[in-house]
């Protein structure tokens, strides 16, 4: 058997490899600067850290004498290593967002939106990059079980901060406004977890389950249990998919749904040869069919009253949206599997039980339609002129607009009179991808700047 | 002239496509905001610190690109040491659209200016401009400094012009700056061929070109 003095070794191997990484999140006096959120995140890795020295450093001496014992005893180690592997993974990408490295101000307003949803009051997202180009959201729920399983080891040990959620973006869209709409889906994985863990989706839990038993019922008995549990796991990840689309569309506006027309570039289903538009109504294993996507997109942007404030849009994204409207369900693809067809329709089945679960958490939030109605003219004005648009003037007096109404006014000017701002200032050639982009930047910018100001102007003492 | 309070307001009451309006946001506590003949103004967030490039010197070019700069953001709240006699770029939290027969002045808050510390290195501000301020911030002092973004720094003085200038488009280098930005440069032999310098004339060191 291995003797403690071998322990001792293994236990010291482990405490550097611990102490590396807690180094990583250790306040910094450089530059960067970080918001309450991500502060709080590191404070609780510190603090878990710590523990974990602690425990360490003295981990061999109560080790067991009888072999078998020693190594039930060891394998602590094993699972303490195994923990904090899972840990390092992100820490250095939530320590390269910091606050110049993050679209802060949307950041900011985003939880302040979402912090009027009942339930959301003290919710607060801590962000990391991303190396693949996409948006996440860590499952909070599998971060606190892990923090659980260390706090289990070591009872001294922190609890993982109440209300704290972590959402990963891409490293290279750190100064984007469009593109990072999107995070407002990975709020809504939050959302959709918390309400989980509260028990008030149990409805939409319950029909879901009700839609998959209905699918399966005339054939369940010949179905391979592997393959049923595949077909509940699959149109569960979907309904969270919807669930978040849904979730985002109500708490931003149709500049949701544009600024995910525009990232996966679902202009192509358009074309009227179809090949792109098969591709979009295919269904996988984790998501939702784009198509699908973009048609319960259209239908909720309908039934709240987007719609009617967005269709004359002169842009071809408001086409894509009127094209996904028109897929119908026979059209959508299941993905490749024995029960696929099943599956699919158990989730159509429930899709409109996701649309209700959205109404029910949004309960009494103001979608923000009227303010967009009485500001997106004054908005526009403002950006074509190179304004920003946080204090405007309307018969004299000064207002400001709330982030629905800038964001989505923004992205409409982004559309329709990106041309009628470059066309405005000297010596600037439109028909250039380049100058395009580069005041595309700045309008973001304007708009980022503005939802800081608003922000300020909505808390400053009067 | 010097724009009166009452001026200074009777333009902000006008609507954006107003060439005579005049904009600056956000304007916090606004009462205080504008005083007899001046809008204070406060510090934004953003920066750009010096820093010591692994160069020989610096070659303002069209490769400059904030080669020896570092941008930094300071959150409300926190703080930013500027060092004894060091200059930072900052900016003016607000946002400023001049009108078009309206030059301004940014002077230094006189509190501020008595630490020791100076923002009017470049204070004139052309009509129709439009943007945060860039402001050049010496701390001329013996002692390190701090900067608070949010806080007062300086005063907007407006003046009317006679006889303005009606400019069908405007100027696209600095339309709209919202925090300090690396300046464009051209590259020396540009700028002085079109002085009757020829460009073999013009040494420009190996480093320059890297």
């Amino acid at each position: 058997m291995s003797s403690v003095e071998e322990l001792r070794h293994d236990c010291s191997a482990l405490f550097q490899f611990i102490h590396r990484i807690t180094a990583c999140c250790q306040e910094r006096h450089g530059p960067q600067a970080y918001d309450k959120a991500s502060k709080e995140f590191f404070e609780y890795l510190r603090a878990l850290g710590d523990a974990t020295l602690r425990y360490l450093d003295r981990f061999a001496d109560s080790a067991p004498k009888d072999s078998d014992l020693y190594y039930t005893y060891r394998q602590e180690l094993w699972n303490l290593r195994s923990n904090w592997t899972i840990l390092h993974s992100f820490i250095k990408p939530a320590t390269d967002a910091d606050t110049l490295q993050a679209p802060t101000s949307l950041l900011q307003s985003l939880a302040y939106r979402l912090s009027t949803v009942t339930g959301f009051a003290l919710v607060k997202f801590a962000v990391f990059h991303t190396n693949d180009l996409n948006y996440l959201q860590l499952n909070t729920n599998e971060i606190r079980e892990l923090a659980q399983r260390l706090v289990q080891l070591f009872p001294d040990g922190p609890k993982f901060p109440d209300h704290l959620g972590l959402i990963g973006f891409p490293y290279s869209q750190a100064d984007a406004l469009f593109s990072n709409i999107l995070i407002a889906h990975e709020m809504g994985h939050y959302v959709f977890q918390e309400r989980t863990n509260s028990g008030a989706l149990g409805k939409l839990t319950t029909e879901v389950a009700n839609a998959i038993q209905n699918a399966l019922q005339p054939n369940v008995a010949s179905f391979k249990p592997e393959h049923v549990q595949w077909c509940i796991k699959t149109v569960f990840s979907w309904t969270q998919e919807l669930f978040c689309d849904l979730f985002a569309v109500q708490l931003v506006g149709p500049a949701y749904s544009f600024a995910y027309i525009e990232l996966f570039d679902l202009v192509m289903i358009l074309d009227p040869a179809g090949p792109s538009l098969a591709h979009a109504t295919e269904f996988n294993a984790s998501h939702p069919a784009d198509a699908l996507r973009l048609r319960e997109q259209f239908r909720s942007l309908k039934k709240n009253g987007w719609w009617a404030e967005i269709k004359t849009t002169k842009s071809h994204y408001v086409e894509v949206l009127k094209k996904a409207s028109s897929i119908r369900d026979k059209a959508l693809l299941p993905p490749s599997h024995p029960i696929g067809r099943q599956t699919l329709d158990a989730f159509l089945a429930a899709t409109p039980d996701i649309h209700g679960a959205i109404s029910e958490t949004l309960t009494g939030i103001d979608l923000g339609i009227t303010e967009f109605k009485q500001y997106k003219r004054a908005i526009a004005d403002h950006l074509v002129l190179g304004v920003v648009p946080s204090t405007l003037v309307m018969n004299g007096k000064p207002k400001y607009p709330g982030m629905v109404a800038l964001i989505n006014a923004g992205y409409k000017f982004y559309l329709e009179e990106i041309n009628d701002l470059i066309d405005n200032i000297d010596g600037q050639d439109k028909t250039s991808a380049r100058v395009r982009r580069e005041w595309t930047n700045r309008l973001e910018r304007w708009i980022l700047k503005a939802l800081e100001d608003s922000h300020l102007l909505s808390h400053q003492e009067v | 002239m010097v724009l009166s309070s009452k001026q200074v307001r009777r333009r902000m009451e006008l609507d954006v496509k107003d060439q005579s309006s005049l904009i600056i946001t956000p304007l916090l506590q606004q009462k205080d905001a504008v005083d007899l003949d001046s809008v204070d103004l406060r510090l934004g967030s953003y920066f750009i610190l010096p820093q010591v490039t692994p160069e020989p010197a610096v070659l303002p070019s069209k490769r400059f690109a904030g080669r020896s700069q570092l941008k930094v953001h300071v959150p409300l709240g926190k703080y930013l040491v500027v060092p004894a006699h060091q200059t930072v770029l900052g900016a003016t939290m607000e946002f400023i659209k001049l009108p078009y027969d309206v030059s301004g002045q940014i002077l230094t808050k006189s509190s501020i200016a008595r630490t020791f510390m100076v923002i009017e290195t470049a204070p004139w501000i052309h009509p129709y401009y439009r943007g945060c301020l860039t402001l050049e911030i010496a701390n001329v002092s013996n002692s390190p400094l701090l900067l608070y973004p949010g806080r007062l720094i300086g005063q907007l003085i407006l003046m009317e012009i006679s006889d303005p200038v009606d400019l069908p488009k405007l100027q696209g280098t600095y339309v709209g700056p919202v925090f300090p930005e690396h300046p464009p440069f051209n590259d020396p032999e540009d700028d002085l061929v079109k002085i009757g310098v020829a460009v073999d004339d013009v040494i420009v060191p190996i480093f320059g070109r890297v």
